[in-house]
C-alpha cells in the first residue's frame, strides 16, 4: 500500500499578511506523525491544507506523486479526516449520519453497511447507533467523528485534536486504535497534548508561529534535551515564583513540598537534580530554545 | 453511479433533518390552514377569489385549481425563500461542510441536491394544498 505525502514550501497567508503557515517542507510515509505545537502554531491550518479544506497560498502538496491542487480527488478518495470542530445533523441517528457520509465518500451501499457497523464497534458506539445525534454529548460526538473518518478505510488519516472531550479510558482506547491502524497507512495526529503522541508516534513535527521547528523521530528530540531538565523540590510558597522564572514541565504535590520538573539552560538551584528528559520536556525545551514557548 | 448515490444521500439526509424539526410541520399545518381559509363556505362573511358582488365559482376542480394556482404562485413567490432557506447556512454554521469538502463530492452535485431538497419541500407544501382543495370540493 503506497502512501507518501510530500509538502513542498507550503505557505498560507491571511489577507492581513500574517503567515499562519510560513513555508513548510515535510516528507511523510506510513506510520504516525505527531504534529505538535502550542495554540496558534499553525497546526490546524496545515491540517486543513493537508485535508484539502483550504488551498495553500503557495507551495505544493503531492500525494503519491500527484499534485493535490490539480487532482484533489486522488487524495480525497483515500482520505479520512477528523477536523477539530465539525458538525453533525442532529436529527439523524448515528447510523443514518454515517450512511450519509459513506455515500458521499463513494462507498457502495453493501460495503457501507458492514463498514458502518465495524466503525461503530471500533469507537464503542454499537449500542447507540440508532440514537439521535442531538442526544450525543461531547465525547460521543467526537467518537462519531472518528468513526466517520475511518469509514472508507483511508490510506491517509488526518485527525486534529482527536482526544478532546474523551475520558481517560476512551483516550487510551483511541491511542490503541490509532496504533493498530497505522501499520499500513499514514496517520497525521495534531495535538497540543504530548502524551497523545508519546505512546504511538513514529515521527514528530513541531510547529510554532507557522514555522517547522523539528521533524524527525522522537528520540533525537529527546536527546537534544539531555542536560536541560531538573527536578527541584520547593516549598508550596515558592511555586508561584518558580513559575515566573522557569519553564515548568510538570509539578507534583508531595507532603514535603512541590516537586517541579524544570526545563532550561541551567540548573534552577544548587539543590535541583538533573534528570532524564521525556518527550514533554524535550518539546518544551525546543519551544523555549526557539523562543516560541 | 457514485455521483447519483452522493446526490441521493445528501438529498435524503437534508430532508430527514428538515422533516424531523417541529418548524417544518408547523409550516405545513399553517399552509394547510391558510389554504382552507381560501375556500370559505357560502355563509361566510369574506371572499378570497370572486367576480365581485359576492359572486364566486362553485368549488369544482377547475375553480379550486385556479384558487390554489393563484394562492400558491403568490405565496411561494413572496415567502417561499423563507420557507426553505437555511439549509446551506446550517451546513456552514454546524461545520458539517468540513466533513463534506474532504470527500470526492463536487460543489455542483452538492448544490443540485440541496436545490432538489427545496423543490421536494415546495412539492409537499403544494400537496397539502391539493389535499385541502380536494376536501373543500
Amino acid at each position: 500500500m503506497t502512501c507518501q505525502l510530500t509538502v513542498e514550501s507550503v505557505r498560507y497567508r491571511y489577507p492581513n499578511g500574517h503567515d499562519a503557515v510560513a513555508g513548510i517542507d515535510l516528507q511523510m510515509g506510513p506510520g504516525i506523525l505527531g504534529l505538535l505545537g502550542p495554540n496558534g502554531a499553525g497546526k490546524s491550518t496545515l491540517m486543513r491544507i493537508l485535508a484539502t479544506l483550504v488551498k495553500p497560498t503557495s507551495g505544493r502538496l503531492l500525494w503519491n506523486g500527484e499534485d493535490i491542487a490539480k487532482k484533489p480527488d486522488a487524495l480525497r478518495v483515500e482520505l479520512g479526516c477528523l477536523p477539530q470542530d465539525f458538525g453533525v445533523y442532529e436529527a439523524l441517528s448515528a447510523r443514518e449520519f454515517l450512511a450519509y457520509l459513506a455515500a458521499v465518500k463513494g462507498l457502495p451501499s453493501k460495503v457501507a453497511h458492514a463498514r458502518i457497523d465495524e466503525c461503530l464497534g471500533l469507537v464503542g458506539l454499537s449500542d447507540v447507533g440508532d440514537r439521535r445525534l442531538g442526544d450525543f454529548f461531547g465525547g460521543m460526538r467526537q467518537r462519531i467523528g472518528i468513526a466517520q473518518a475511518l469509514l472508507n478505510d483511508p490510506k491517509l488519516l488526518i485527525v486534529d485534536e482527536p482526544t478532546v472531550g474523551l475520558d481517560p479510558q476512551k483516550r487510551l482506547r483511541f491511542r490503541h486504535l490509532i496504533t493498530d491502524l497505522a501499520a499500513q497507512r499514514l496517520v497525521i495526529l495534531s495535538t497540543h497534548i504530548v502524551s497523545d503522541v508519546e505512546a504511538s508516534a513514529t515521527a514528530l513535527a513541531v510547529m510554532a508561529k507557522g514555522r517547522l521547528l523539528f521533524h524527525g523521530a522522537p528520540e533525537p528530540l529527546v536527546a537534544e534535551a539531555e542536560g536541560h531538565v531538573w527536578e527541584w523540590l520547593v516549598p508550596e510558597s515558592g511555586v508561584a515564583d518558580a513559575r515566573v522564572k522557569f519553564t515548568i514541565s510538570t509539578s507534583l504535590r508531595r507532603p514535603d513540598g512541590v516537586r517541579l520538573r524544570i526545563v532550561g539552560d541551567k540548573s534552577p538551584s544548587d539543590d535541583a537534580q538533573a534528570c532524564a528528559p521525556d518527550l514533554e520536556d524535550a518539546y518544551l525545551w525546543l519551544l523555549a530554545r526557539e523562543g516560541a514557548g | 453511479m457514485g455521483a447519483l448515490r452522493r446526490f441521493a444521500a445528501i438529498l435524503v439526509a437534508d430532508l430527514r433533518e428538515r422533516s424531523r424539526s417541529t418548524r417544518f410541520w408547523v409550516v405545513l399545518a399553517l399552509v394547510g390552514i391558510a389554504t382552507w381559509w381560501c375556500f370559505p363556505p357560502n355563509d361566510a362573511h369574506y371572499e378570497t377569489v370572486g367576480f365581485g358582488d359576492n359572486v364566486r365559482g362553485i368549488y369544482s376542480s377547475a375553480w379550486v385549481g385556479m384558487v390554489l394556482g393563484l394562492m400558491y404562485s403568490t405565496m411561494l413567490s413572496l415567502i417561499g425563500f423563507y420557507l426553505v432557506r437555511g439549509t446551506l447556512v446550517r451546513d456552514f454554521d454546524t461545520r458539517d461542510w468540513q466533513l463534506l469538502v474532504a470527500t470526492p463530492m463536487t460543489r455542483s452535485g452538492y448544490l443540485l441536491a440541496k436545490w432538489t431538497s427545496h423543490m421536494v419541500v415546495f412539492t409537499l407544501i403544494m400537496l397539502v394544498g391539493l389535499v385541502v382543495g380536494a376536501v373543500a370540493q
